[in-house]
């Protein structure tokens, strides 16, 4: 008798449908399972073997042929153990044979314990596109399962508990989607901007760059603020509101980044990759890849510190998502697209000692510093909206400045600037300002005479370029949607220049480093 | 074959030994035609380098050493002709001859050497570009020894005045040292000259530099210190210069100043200070000062400064300040600020430096 039972396969970030079919025949006792199979997916029939033994059944002593389909789609991930496990015992006659519209995947212990895994949220998401009503899953991912609208998800302990609710001699722990769960979690215990102490200027980039999703770049020496500072951006971006969260906690559950038991993502994320990190880890990869540092960063912040130690090639894998807000990986199994769309926040000494340009302390010589700075590539430059530059404050401004700001506050004129931009782009592909392109620029960011004339001196007295020119404009939208006026005037333009400044000027010095 | 040229070609011989053997044996002809037995008796007597003339006198070199020359288009010329540096030929320790490419200067051509630090501050490379393209501006062919900072900054801003520079090396003329100033090398075929008194091939060796130094300040009529540490290449040409008796001028910076220290050694050892770069010129050139047509029209502009631009164009001195720092003192909020700086900057006043540091446009 042939069993079929529904499970899915992940590929790159999607769920597809996998049915796998058991059936039992005469032959000589073995166990055979085909269907493009990774290892982890093989080992499977050890497992589900002795989990079937310690959970009371004997393996028939007969032929047992196991086929995971389609046979041409991959299948890896350990969540098969559990649908395997049913199909056959659904062969064996012990349950009912054929479960169309229930989707069931797991981990099997040898007890017959059934362990959490990842990707059960995108299975869920898509277990009603696969015609499956009900899903049974880990006990250990119920919470995660519960977040999707209209699922019907039953938590497993074991596989004696699944076989008693399949037979009805028993019942699964079911979890209804709750829609009244808050998204965000009431206490944030989040690092403040209260306790960065003065450095005004890193703290206005971030308001700003939080504020129109602005990538930024700070550069300073060792002791300036620029960790702090980046740690504390997620402190001030608004709540993440529960699409967000959905869209975020599907992507750690695939990349299995979620802790065990959690639900929805209720914070931004965070992202902090050392600067040893491969491409492969950083784009996300593997010959059939899964999300990898800079999805995880979706919706949040990934924050680069130390930039110019990061390999060259790794650095370039940046420059399509912070084009487009996604990442396209083409491998010989086809091409997988990850959501990537983060606030890129870099920091960076100015030479490799930290120091230049005080060169009380700093010995680099010009040469050396010209080639620390040219690690960062042009390109990758242009695509920095905001570069603060700032050096180690000065005894007295450190102890005069008193508890800075705190996050609160500034988060509350992020999200006054965030609503004038959503008002802006309703029903336009744009939701942030730093997401504007050149045509969105053109149409969004319109100048007066006094400012067009403004922003031409400003061009031929900085010698700026034409994107140069684009990202002063968005930046200066966002600092005046910042202070709430509906034009962009002089003043803005003016501030927003200074942010160009470094990028302009340091990394175009010739003949030494010295003006 | 032109002896003087083979013997400065010999590579491992140095001024010193020249001068010996020319005490010696009177002209490198002689040195070239000398028997083995004098040369033997030269070594016994300690001269242990006589083995480099030996070389020196193979076939292989002498008949290799002229194409090179040509191959590498590097000319030649003895002290003792007619267009040597007629002042660096009055000096004690003269080279024998030197190697070039490009054009030496002419007879009555004027020179004058602006030396400094290579790792040198915002002031000093102001400074050091605008003495150089007023003295080029002066009919003055700027010397220096093409090194990063000071020197390189003054030649380019020599030859971008329309003036012409020399630099000397402390390797062969065929050498581009330090590398990263290889257009400034290859521009000075045409606006000047690369000298050297090594023979083609020489690496930068660290005891090649005072060497050198004598040269630059034995060309140049006046020697002009931008920035200088207390113990430095800089305060070593300035210290010959001296010797020889050189004008030599220095530029004032502020005391406990690592980088002014050797300066301020200088001028209070009774060295020329540049209180001004007009006042400078017109004690070189005898006329009056000129009035500074720039500095007018920057005392226009400032006059018209009203409120914080006001305030903050005070604070900004001559020394870079960082932004947070200005806005400690003056109480006025970053953002504001930053507009300021840029209207500032825009207005041609300020100007940025690394870190995001502003001073006054010198």
């Amino acid at each position: 008798m042939v069993s079929t039972v529904t499970t899915a396969a992940i590929c790159g970030i999607e769920a597809r449908r996998v049915s796998v079919e058991a059936d039992i025949s005469s032959g000589l006792p073995c166990f055979v399972m085909v269907g493009f199979l990774g290892s982890e997916v093989r080992e499977a029939q050890d497992r589900v073997r002795t989990a079937l033994v310690n959970s009371g059944f004997r393996m028939p002593s007969a032929r047992v042929t196991v086929s995971l389909s389609p046979a041409d789609l991959r299948k890896s991930g350990s969540w098969f153990d559990l649908p395997i496990a049913v199909a056959v015992l659904g062969a064996m006659g012990v349950v009912p044979p054929v479960m169309d519209d229930m989707l069931i995947a797991g981990e099997l212990g040898l007890t017959g314990r059934v362990r959490p895994v990842r990707g059960i949220m995108e299975m869920v998401c898509r277990a009603a596109d696969f015609g499956c009503g009900s899903c049974i899953i880990p006990s250990g991912n119920l919470e995660e399962g519960a977040c999707i609208p209209g699922s019907r998800v039953m938590g497993a302990g074991s596989l004696k508990e699944v076989i008693d609710y399949l037979t009805g001699d028993g019942f699964l722990k079911g979890a209804k989607y709750d829609p009244d769960a808050p998204a965000v979690a009431d206490e944030q215990n989040l690092p403040d901007f209260r306790e960065l102490k003065g450095q005004p200027l890193l703290r206005r980039a971030a308001e700003i760059a939080v504020s129109g999703f602005h990538n930024m770049l700070m550069i300073g020496p060792p002791g300036s603020g620029k960790s702090m500072t980046a740690r504390r951006l997620p402190s001030i971006m608004p709540g993440i509101t529960r699409e967000e969260a959905v869209e975020i906690t599907r992507i750690h559950s695939v990349a299995g980044a979620l802790p065990e038991g959690s639900g929805l993502m209720t914070q931004r994320p965070f992202r902090a990759p050392h600067h040893t990190a491969t491409t492969a880890s950083f784009a996300g990869g593997g010959s059939y890849p899964g999300p990898g540092e800079i999805s995880l960063a979706h919706g949040g912040i990934l924050y680069l510190d130390e930039l110019p130690l990061f390999k060259a090639e790794v650095l370039e894998t940046l420059r399509q998502p912070l084009e487009e807000g996604k990442i396209t990986i083409c491998r010989i199994h086809g091409d997988y697209t990850f959501p990537a769309h983060f606030i890129l926040a870099a920091a960076m000494n100015p030479c490799r000692c930290g120091f230049f340009p005080d060169r009380t302390k700093c010995h680099c010589t010009s040469a050396d510093v010209r080639k620390y700075l040219e690690h960062i590539s042009r390109p990758l430059l242009d695509r920095i909206d905001l570069c603060a530059e700032t050096g180690l404050p000065a005894y007295e401004e450190l102890r005069s400045a008193g508890p800075g700001e705190d996050s609160a506050s500034i988060r509350s004129r992020v999200e006054r600037a965030r609503k004038i931009q959503a008002g802006r782009y309703k029903d336009t592909p744009f939701r942030f300002n730093g997401d504007l392109t050149g045509a969105g620029v053109e149409r969004f960011c319109r100048l007066g005479k006094e400012e067009e004339k403004f922003l031409g001196s400003a061009y031929r007295k900085f010698s700026l370029t034409g994107r140069g020119c684009t990202r002063i404009l968005k930046v200066a939208r966002t600092i005046a949607d910042l202070e709430g006026t509906p034009d962009i005037s002089c003043d803005h333009l003016a501030e927003a220049v200074g942010y160009r400044m470094a990028d302009q000027r340091l990394w175009k010095m010739e003949g030494g480093f010295e003006e | 074959m032109n002896y003087d040229a083979w013997l400065c070609s010999i590579p491992g011989l140095y001024w010193n030994m020249h001068a010996k053997l020319m005490e010696i044996f009177g002209s490198a002809k002689a040195v070239f035609e000398a028997s083995e037995e004098e040369l033997a008796g030269l070594e016994k007597e300690g001269a242990r380098w006589i083995g480099k003339i030996r070389e020196g006198r193979s076939e292989r070199f002498v008949s290799s050493f002229e194409k090179e020359l040509a191959r590498k288009n590097v000319r030649f010329i003895s002290a003792s002709e007619e267009g040597f540096p007629p002042l660096l030929r009055q000096i004690k320790d003269c080279p024998l001859g030197l190697f070039y490419k490009g054009s030496l200067p002419s007879a009555n051509e004027k020179l004058a050497a602006v030396v400094g630090a290579r790792a040198c501050t915002p002031y000093g490379n102001r400074m050091a570009s605008r003495i150089a393209s007023r003295l080029a501006g002066e009919g003055y062919g700027i010397i220096s020894g093409m090194a990063l900072g000071i020197d390189g900054i003054a030649q380019r801003a020599a030859l971008e005045a329309g003036g012409r520079s020399y630099g000397v090396l402390g390797c062969g003329a065929d050498v581009c040292y330090p590398s990263e100033n290889i257009e400034l090398y290859t521009r000075l075929f045409s606006g000047g000259a690369v000298i050297s008194e090594f023979p083609c091939g020489t690496g930068p060796m660290p005891f090649h530099f005072p060497l050198r130094n004598r040269i630059i300040s034995g060309m140049a009529g006046v020697v002009v210190v931008i920035e200088a540490r207390r113990k430095s290449g800089s305060l070593i040409t300035a210290d010959l210069a001296l010797e020889q008796g050189r004008d030599v001028y220095a530029l004032p910076g502020r005391v406990g100043d690592p980088l002014s220290e050797g300066c301020n050694v200088l001028i209070s050892q009774g060295s020329s200070i540049i209180s001004s770069v007009e006042e400078m010129i017109s004690e070189l050139t005898g006329k009056e000062p000129a009035a500074e047509r720039t500095e007018e029209r920057k005392a226009e502009a400032v006059r018209s400064l009203e409120g914080e631009l006001k305030t903050v164009w005070d604070r900004i001195g001559t020394e870079p300040s960082g932004i947070e720092e200005l806005s400690f003192h003056t109480g006025i909020p970053v953002f504001r600020l930053g507009r300021i700086l840029t209207q500032l900057q825009m207005l041609d006043l300020i100007s940025y430096t690394p870190g995001n540091r502003y001073m006054k446009k010198l």
